[in-house]
């Protein structure tokens, strides 16, 4: 083993980093006995590239282009030339197989590489010969500059078979960079002073004594910070994962608002939610073509051969759609209006990342506005699991999709408080529970998915052969057989979700939320009222009370009582049911409360909420056309006069696919 | 792993030449390759620029692994290293024939950089010794240059009775014509006749008597490093293909 372990090139590679130090001196003090030869791999200005997410940066990456040239810079393995790539590239994926590319597949495939600044380059490569010219060692010396600035990476390559070289020539560059390399971080630190980018997660702590109505604050106040830094890469249209971000981001907002109940005041928490729902509404349709054209080849795939054209011919229509679209979501996002009423949200929720700012506009507060938010996040979590293990007892093959639905948005919230509270709990714990979870949670995504997509491809028929135009039997035809293929894998889907959900309704899963969000308020009541009890022991009782009879009138369990008579969840139940069968003034009314009672798009933020704005034809049609796709459509139409075809496209595409995309942020 | 050896029993074929082109061709095709130098002569690690191995002395290359493995150098090409030879390969015979199985030892020594290499080419000795049968055992192809003489023809008819008398697989012999002068009708003829009576053995290609093979000797590096586009380049280029098609095809390890 030993003698193997010899021949490992790590042996031979050594990579310093050092600042404002000239090649010239260190080459220098190198042992004169060996001639160099010299030659220079790349110089110029080179731009200095990373996604919004300082991917690169954050792998320990420096990316540079120039014309069709990338160079790749990392901490264990040097530096990398790739030619022959595309004058214009954004995404990795752009790239063919290379020196380069093969390590850039870390980087998320939609996420634009971005260019940062110019920097100035000078790489040298440096041969070492003996006095047979025979190469004894290598060395690659690649300077970075930038106005004054100046940073080298030197990597000292040997050649198996004349370590005494290597180990010389080590000995004289460490001389240089005084033994101790500067981590590649510094790099970073020399390159790119000042520059800002919004953290990706929400990962300050939450104080469990805090204040319910400040956490609440406070994590509006990141999402909303969050969103707004996506802005200028989606008018910029840099990729379309900015877009994505700022929706989840508001759609954060919006679930925050809704979920953390009894916190602020009804009023605000109605007027907050409609102001968010109707900002996020106008890229809707964006999204929507986006993420059909993002899946493109995969619906090509799904169809056979002589189907394809007839797709390809939608998916122009919808490009061209997309251009228009991303106009209007530009003009939105740079009006003075958008800007003016971001600031002002601003103001009621600062920008919050651990450090906190007193916010200029106070928020009506509700009635659980001083609960500490420990106790408070716990009995919202464990109240929602119960609900959907009550839900997910009844589901069978038989059950209707619309029950599946219902159960896949209890699901969805139950994901996002735990996700907001994240931070409360034991994180392994924590990570365990979340991972036992993922696949009935990737199942219901795929479930809505297809259902989603179904409806929506439907309408794209409709719209064909109702439109003023003669129908494009191309489309029609291929529309068709896509539709069926995806039907094949819906059922698939469900099929699969019966899978998860015994997992889920299972004694495992009942310990691990007991643990994880009951036990503690209970063994704290355990500890007020009796000594004698200890918290774990109550915890199996309260296995077994909920195994008998699952429902949340459980007598051994004091702190669920509370909860569902709490103001909050009184609040919830009543609203619920007033808002379902609200009777609409306008004669697309049916779609209005089909979009209520069933999974539309925004469905967190938006099945506790009646919306009384939302009255745009859009969003009725979609939400529609989720239950009733035919009647709808036909009635969508009919209301609305030929010349407004364009918008009869749209309400095709946006018929909702957006909203089952973007489970999986 | 896979082995090949250039081997001749006949001197003066081109044997070096084809080692060190092949080796060369098959890293450049991005193969690891370690081609193994066996000659005492040190041809090999002439042209790679790579001085004798002072420490792999005596019975080390077979006896003592980290010597073995420490005596390896890297070329100047990527995916190409080298071991050297040093005088004291001349004695082989010897060790071998003190050794205990001796026709596997030299595939125990090569197994100890297993790991490292998809190929290992062997520079081999001109003689039917010891050596070469342990080469006969180990290789799974023997590479043959053959001049299209009528000695050559008699010395490569002489190989074919040796395997066939000490049970050898006789399908491991890939002869091919080396430094052909195609306007020589001698070579026409030779060439015409072996290709009959020794059908589908002879590689197809064939590597043309040239100027840059002996230039070799001055750029000291492979030739297709110098004269990329020149015949000789472009036929061990070919050669290697061939070699590694039927390095797929016919032998699937060492046997």
């Amino acid at each position: 083993m030993n003698s193997r372990d010899q021949l490992t090139q790590d042996q031979l590679s050594r990579i310093v980093v050092v600042k404002q130090v000239a090649a010239q001196d260190v080459l220098d003090t190198f042992p004169d006995r060996y001639q160099i030869l010299s030659n220079d791999v790349a110089k110029d200005s080179w731009q200095l590239l990373d996604t919004f997410d300082q991917e690169l940066k954050n792998a320990g990456q420096i990316l540079l282009r120039r014309h069709n040239q990338i160079i790749l810079v990392q901490p264990d393995t040097g530096i990398f030339l790739q030619d022959k790539c595309p004058k214009r590239w954004s995404f990795v994926s752009e790239l063919k197989t290379g020196a380069v590319s093969q390590y850039l597949q870390g980087v998320d495939p939609l996420r634009a590489c971005l260019p940062l600044v110019d920097l100035d380059v000078s790489w040298q490569h440096h041969r070492f010969l003996d006095d047979q010219q025979k190469t004894i060692c290598r060395l690659d010396w690649l300077t970075l500059k930038l106005k004054n600035q100046q940073v080298s990476i030197i990597h000292l390559k040997g050649v198996r078979g004349y370590k005494k070289a290597f180990k010389s020539f080590t000995a004289a560059l460490n001389q240089h960079s005084g033994g101790a390399d500067h981590g590649f971080g510094m790099i970073w630190e020399v390159l790119c002073t000042g520059q800002h980018v919004a953290p990706k997660k929400q990962n300050f702590l939450i104080d469990p004594h805090e204040r319910a109505a400040q956490v609440k604050t406070d994590l509006i106040g990141f999402y909303l910070a969050h969103a707004r830094a996506s802005e200028q890469g989606v008018v910029a249209d840099w990729d379309t994962e900015f877009l994505h971000d700022y929706r989840v981001s508001l759609r954060k907002v919006r679930s925050v608002l809704s979920l953390f109940k009894g916190v602020f005041s009804e009023d605000v928490t109605r007027a907050l939610k409609t102001e968010f729902s109707n900002v996020m509404r106008s890229t809707n349709d964006l999204r929507d073509l986006d993420v059909y054209l993002l899946d493109k080849q995969d619906y090509l795939a799904l169809v056979p051969e002589p189907m394809r054209p007839g797709l390809e011919k939608m998916f122009t229509g919808f490009a061209s759609e997309r251009r228009k679209q991303l106009k209007k979501v530009r003009a939105q996002l740079e009006s003075s209006d958008y800007q003016q009423e971001m600031q002002r949200l601003q103001q009621q929720f600062p920008e919050y990342n651990g450090t906190r700012l007193a916010p200029s506009i106070a928020t009506p507060l509700g009635p659980l506005a001083e609960e500490p938010v420990g106790e408070y996040a716990s009995k919202l979590i464990y109240k929602r699991y119960r609900k959907i293990r009550k839900m997910a007892r009844v589901i069978n093959d038989g059950t209707s999709d619309q029950e599946v639905h219902e159960l896949r948005i209890e699901f969805k919230k139950l994901r996002y408080l735990m996700e907001f509270f994240a931070t409360l709990y034991p994180p392994l714990e924590l990570k365990e529970l979340l991972k036992s979870m993922k696949s009935l949670q990737s199942s219901l995504g795929r479930f809505n998915d297809y259902s989603v997509q179904q409806i929506s491809l439907n309408i794209v028929v409709e719209m064909q052969q109702q439109g003023k135009r003669k129908a494009d039997m191309d489309i029609v035809r291929s529309i068709g057989a896509l539709v069926a293929a995806i039907h094949a894998k819906q059922l698939e889907a469900r099929r699969q979700i019966a899978l998860s959900l015994d997992g889920f309704t299972g004694d495992k899963m009942a310990s691990m939320f007991t643990r994880l969000f009951h036990a503690s308020t209970e063994s704290k009541t355990n500890e007020d009222q009796s000594s004698g009890k200890v918290g774990d022991a109550s915890g199996t009782g309260e296995i077994k009370a909920a195994k008998a009879d699952g429902s949340s009138s459980n007598p051994v369990d004091p702190s669920s009582k509370p909860a569902a008579n709490s103001p909050a969840a009184g609040n919830a139940h009543s609203t619920a049911a007033a808002k379902t069968p609200a009777p609409q003034p306008k004669s697309r009314a049916s779609a209005k409360a089909n979009k209520e009672a069933t999974p539309s798009s925004d469905e967190v933020a938006a099945t506790s909420a009646v919306d009384p704005t939302a009255t745009e034809p859009v969003v009725e049609a979609r939400a529609g056309t989720e239950t009733k796709p035919k009647e709808n459509t036909s009635e969508g139409t009919t209301s609305n006069p030929g010349k407004k075809s364009t918008s009869l496209v749209k309400i095709s595409v946006s018929a909702a696919l957006h909203s089952s995309n973007e489970d999986s942020f | 792993m896979k082995v090949i050896a250039c081997y001749s029993n006949k001197g003066g074929v081109g044997k070096t030449a084809t080692a060190v082109n092949l080796a060369y061709a098959f890293a450049d095709d991005g193969l690891k390759v370690l081609l193994v130098d066996l000659d005492p002569q040190g041809a090999s690690g002439f042209y790679f620029r790579v001085k004798p191995s002072k420490k792999l002395l005596k019975d080390a290359f077979f006896q003592d692994e980290k010597r073995f493995v420490k005596a390896i150098r890297g070329s100047d090409f990527s995916n190409l290293d080298l071991l050297p030879s040093n005088s004291s390969f001349r004695d082989f015979d010897l060790f071998l024939a003190q050794m205990k199985k001796s026709r596997s030892r030299l595939k125990k020594t090569l197994r100890t950089v297993e790991s490292w290499y998809d190929l290992i080419v062997l520079d081999c000795p001109p003689n039917i010794s010891k050596l070469s049968e342990s080469i006969f055992a180990t290789a799974d192809q023997i590479i043959v240059p053959v001049i299209p003489t009528t000695l050559s023809e008699r010395t490569l008819d002489q190989l074919f009775d040796f395997f066939q008398e000490n049970d050898y697989a006789k399908a491991k012999l890939t002869p091919f014509f080396s430094m052909v002068q195609s306007q020589k009708s001698l070579h026409k003829d030779t060439i015409a006749r072996l290709s009959q009576s020794h059908r589908k053995r002879f590689l197809s290609t064939q590597v043309p008597f040239s100027a840059d093979i002996e230039k070799m000797g001055i750029h000291r590096a492979p030739v297709a490093t110098f004269a990329a586009f020149k015949p000789a380049a472009k036929a061990y280029g070919s050669l290697q293909k061939e070699i590694r098609k039927r390095l797929l095809k016919s032998f699937k390890g060492p046997n």
